[in-house]
């Protein structure tokens, strides 16, 4: 007994502390809106300067990889201070689901703004942005037409010509997740083996290293995420300018299932304290005005699969999208990783 | 250099024969005096036993598909790093030991340089350099074979990373092996030359072998160093077991990250048990009248020369890289996150402030606080609280990450969870960086607090008294650069830092690392240029007392 209250009192004391230090610590404000997010872009900042000069509603985020964040949900349990998880993933929220991290919030605006096919029918979450991740391609060196489906990167005509991130990638694993997912796991793992195979150098860097280096000429095809494309486009920096316009987007599988597709989305959890403001916030998010910021922000797309939301975005065109593999991609993470494994994709 | 035995601690004729302290408080003493050495086994205590649990699946998996590329990269790695870090640091040592040249001593400071910048920052340079040599590899794929472009491609990010640390990390072995050549006795080669042996047979037969102890526990730290590296093996896609542990124990499987950090704790083990077994138990003490080195003078071509050959170190691990850094800081003005910097600085100065105060306040009780209240433990205590250095980071990591998910499991204690992460990081800091503290006070300690210490005590102080009113001033120089070299060493730390630090916490290290790995390099130059001049804060300390000693 005694040990336990001294226990709770050191608690406590140390609580206090780190609240001082400002590290952590439940939101004491009454209008505060406590979010655990794996976003780590810089219009996400202005996006919650807006909700806060509109609401009253003060904003304040924590940063860090889906899996660290639905641990830690797991280990606060109900003290946990967070209202919303955000993840740049729709496999992580829907393991979120099944882990029991979260609750349903049913709203009207929310279910005009997103479509059907890429949100949890049960609106245990909710998407807001939209990626695609597709296949760049050198505007010099390749011809239209040269490649159009992600199961030809395993193609002998591409060994050492292909690069792509290391497989450790959120992005990466949601999208061999869907290969299997398309195409089962035996197919999958033997076209993993030849894109291994084809890479021109061991996986090194992110995304953006991937397009520099094939508008650079060391490599003709990449994958990545369309909108690191469009930042760079966009970029202040004129190098990245010059460099990203020596690439051309691939929209793959235009006459099978459609390019990959994952979203960026939202989930109230579980014991979140501020459900009201959570559901002012998430209908926020999909409003005109912030998809548009997001759209002139990050180049991701706007949830409302609007093409033509910036100039770079209508010079990139309509595609068709993979909601086929969709709803099925959370469960075959495990399976992705482990292909990783056996074919050796570091 | 083994501390010799104290004078007071041993037989105490030559100190007033009072009991320092009460049986009480001197259990309590022991006690403080021991804790800090338990605390650092701690963390090997905990993955020891939980590694003996059921791995799972993974582990299956990690033996069959990923163990022998983790075990053979790191042992490669770590070979190649440290034979050509002391080909380096041993031929920079010598030059300036050996010969007298405009500029000498400029050059001898200059080529420490390069400890202060951070592996994973002239790692970010090299790498973003090599896009420039694309031309050189499209050739080879056009004119000579797609297998040697596809060879170049496999080898480049080993030769980028040993050349990264080869060149930030050989002032270790090149420090080590000048004190070493500037103790040795000039008579041994006089005698040499003497009988009859060339300059070039005497460098050989004599230098060398004097200097081998001194060579090898350079070479040690490399080592170590590189065992430990996760920012620049990363950065470059190699795959040794430092970042392997981090990956088994994201996937969920902390029993498999238990493990592969056990297997890099053997190679570490290994490495020093080569240290120990090359000094033997061969005595290198010498004549105790010394005459130094007399160098040779250089002038003209010869000189030119010198420069020549230690500027290309200099110029690799330190000018090249930096200056990259600094056109970035120049040109990126509109990139600059200036609160994100601050915070991070903020976080970066808090943590190695506070980590590097206890790291100072347990070597000084360790060292001088044991003798002067002649507590049980001895020598043991000392070496025990230094091991920290030889526990690989990703262990202590794993250790520390576990003990407080366990503690927090206890009723009551759930907030641990939430919040001690902060305090876990300096844990972490204070047992790894304790024997970066211990070191210079004991060896402070044995030059000179002895004999003062004792006649304070026979003038009739008591102990306490008689340590802070003397052991505490005398040591206070020792004590100000052990100080410092930890706050630079945490300062720049990276490999801790990142897997153990609270969420949506960053310091300078682990924002510089996070910004290099996403390729936003300009948007990383002012915090690694910060970093680089914390570096030379302490590169500046370790001069001084290099030249302090000599």
């Amino acid at each position: 007994m005694q040990a336990a209250s001294l226990a709770a009192r050191c608690g406590r004391a140390a609580l206090a502390l780190v609240a001082a230090l400002g590290l952590s610590g439940p939101a004491l404000a009454q209008q505060t809106l406590n979010i655990y997010s794996h976003r780590h872009y810089g219009i996400d900042q202005e996006v919650n300067a807006l909700f806060t000069q509109q609401t009253g509603i003060e904003v304040k985020v924590v940063n860090a990889d889906a899996d660290q964040l639905i641990e830690r949900l797991k280990a606060e349990g109900e003290n946990s201070p967070a209202d919303l998880l955000i993840t740049v993933d729709a496999g992580r929220l829907q393991l979120a689901k099944e882990q029991g991290l979260l609750q349903p919030l049913q709203s009207e605006v929310l279910a005009t703004a997103t479509p059907e096919l890429l949100r949890d029918p049960e609106g245990y979450w909710w998407p807001f942005t939209a990626r695609a991740r597709i296949i760049m391609v050198s505007d010099e060196r390749v011809e239209e037409g040269a490649i159009t489906t992600y199961e030809e990167l395993a193609d002998e005509r591409w060994r050492g010509k292909l690069l792509i991130r290391s497989s450790s990638s959120v992005y990466n694993q949601a999208w061999v997740s869907s290969m299997v997912a398309a195409n089962g796991d035996e197919a999958t793992e033997a076209w993993a083996r030849g894109v291994v195979q084809n890479m021109a150098r061991p996986p090194q860097g992110g995304d953006r290293d991937q397009i520099r280096a094939v508008a650079n000429g060391l490599a003709d095809v990449c994958v990545g995420n369309a909108y690191y494309l469009g930042i760079m486009l966009n970029s202040t920096d004129e190098q990245d300018r010059e460099l990203a316009s020596k690439v051309r987007l691939v929209f793959p599988n235009q006459d099978g299932r459609g390019a990959h597709f994952n979203v960026s989305g939202v989930g109230v959890t579980r014991h979140a304290r501020n459900v009201d403001a959570a559901r002012q916030y998430l209908e926020f998010l999909v409003s005109d005005e912030v998809q548009q910021m997001y759209a002139e922000g990050s180049y991701e797309y706007p949830i409302n699969l609007d093409f033509t939301a910036t100039p770079t975005h209508e010079s990139w065109g309509e595609f068709k999208v993979d909601v086929q593999s969709f709803p099925e991609m959370g469960d075959h993470i495990d399976d992705a990783i482990s292909i990783f494994d056996r074919v050796g994709w570091q | 250099m083994t501390p010799s035995p104290s004078s007071i601690g041993s037989a105490g004729s030559n100190v007033p024969a009072v009991a320092p302290l009460g049986a009480l408080s001197r259990g309590a003493g022991a006690a403080t005096l021991w804790l800090p050495a338990l605390c650092v086994c701690l963390p090997l205590l905990i993955v020891a036993a939980r590694a003996l649990q059921d791995p799972g699946d993974t582990w299956g998996r990690i033996v069959e598909f990923r163990l022998w590329d983790y075990t053979a990269d790191t042992a490669i790695l770590v070979s190649l790093v440290s034979l050509l870090a002391v080909a380096v640091g041993m031929t920079c040592a010598w030059l300036v030991s050996a010969y007298e040249f405009a500029g000498r001593r400029t050059l001898q400071w200059l080529l420490v340089l390069p400890l202060g910048v951070p592996g994973f920052v002239a790692g970010a340079a090299y790498l973003d350099g090599f896009e420039q040599l694309a031309p050189l590899f499209l050739w080879l794929r056009d004119n000579v074979s797609l297998d040697a472009f596809l060879l170049s491609q496999n080898l480049l990010p080993w030769f980028g990373s040993v050349l990264v640390l080869v060149f930030t990390l050989f002032p270790y072995v090149y420090l080590s092996c000048c004190a070493s050549f500037a103790g040795q006795q000039a008579d041994l080669i006089e005698a040499a030359r003497l009988l009859g042996c060339g300059r070039r047979r005497a460098f050989f037969r004599i230098v060398l072998p004097l200097a081998r102890p001194a060579v090898v526990g350079g070479a040690a730290l490399v080592a170590m160093e590189t065992a430990n590296d996760y920012g620049v093996v990363t950065l470059f896609g190699i795959n040794t077991l430092t970042p392997g542990v981090f990956r088994a124990w994201s996937e969920g499987s902390i029993v498999s990250a238990m493990r592969l950090a056990l297997i890099l704790l053997a190679l570490i083990m290994f490495v020093l048990f080569l240290e120990r077994a090359q000094r033997g138990r061969r005595g290198y003490a010498g004549d105790t009248r010394q005459k130094p080195l007399a160098r040779q003078p250089r002038s003209g071509m010869g000189a030119a020369i010198i420069w020549l050959v230690c500027s290309i170190p200099l110029v690799l691990g330190f000018a090249w890289p930096v200056s990259r850094f600094v056109r970035w800081a120049m040109g990126s003005a509109h990139a600059a996150n200036w609160q994100s910097y601050g915070s991070a600085l903020f976080n970066s100065s808090w943590l190695a402030l506070l980590a590097s105060a206890m790291v100072v306040a347990s070597a000084f009780w360790i060292t001088a606080g044991r003798r002067a209240h002649r507590l049980p433990g001895g020598a043991a205590v000392q070496q025990l609280a230094s091991l920290g250095y030889a526990i690989p980071s990703a262990l202590l990591a794993v250790g520390i990450g576990v003990l407080i998910s366990d503690v927090s499991r206890a009723p009551g204690l759930s907030w641990l969870a939430l919040s001690a992460t902060a305090s876990g990081l300096v844990f972490a800091y204070w047992v790894r960086f304790m024997a970066v503290g211990i070191q210079p006070v004991a060896a402070a300690q044995t030059r000179i607090a002895g004999d003062l210490h004792a006649a304070a005590r026979t003038l009739g102080h008591s102990a306490s008294k008689a340590l802070f009113r003397v052991d505490l001033r005398l040591l206070m120089p020792s004590l100000a650069a052990a100080a410092i070299l930890c706050f630079v060493d945490i300062f720049k730390e990276l490999t801790l830092t990142l897997v153990m630090r609270p969420f949506d916490f960053e310091t300078l290290a682990t924002l510089t690392y996070r910004l290099s790995s996403e390729g936003r390099i300009p948007e990383a130059a002012v915090p690694a240029l910060v970093l680089v001049g914390c570096g030379m804060v302490g590169v500046a300390a370790i001069h001084r007392m290099a030249a302090a000693r000599s």
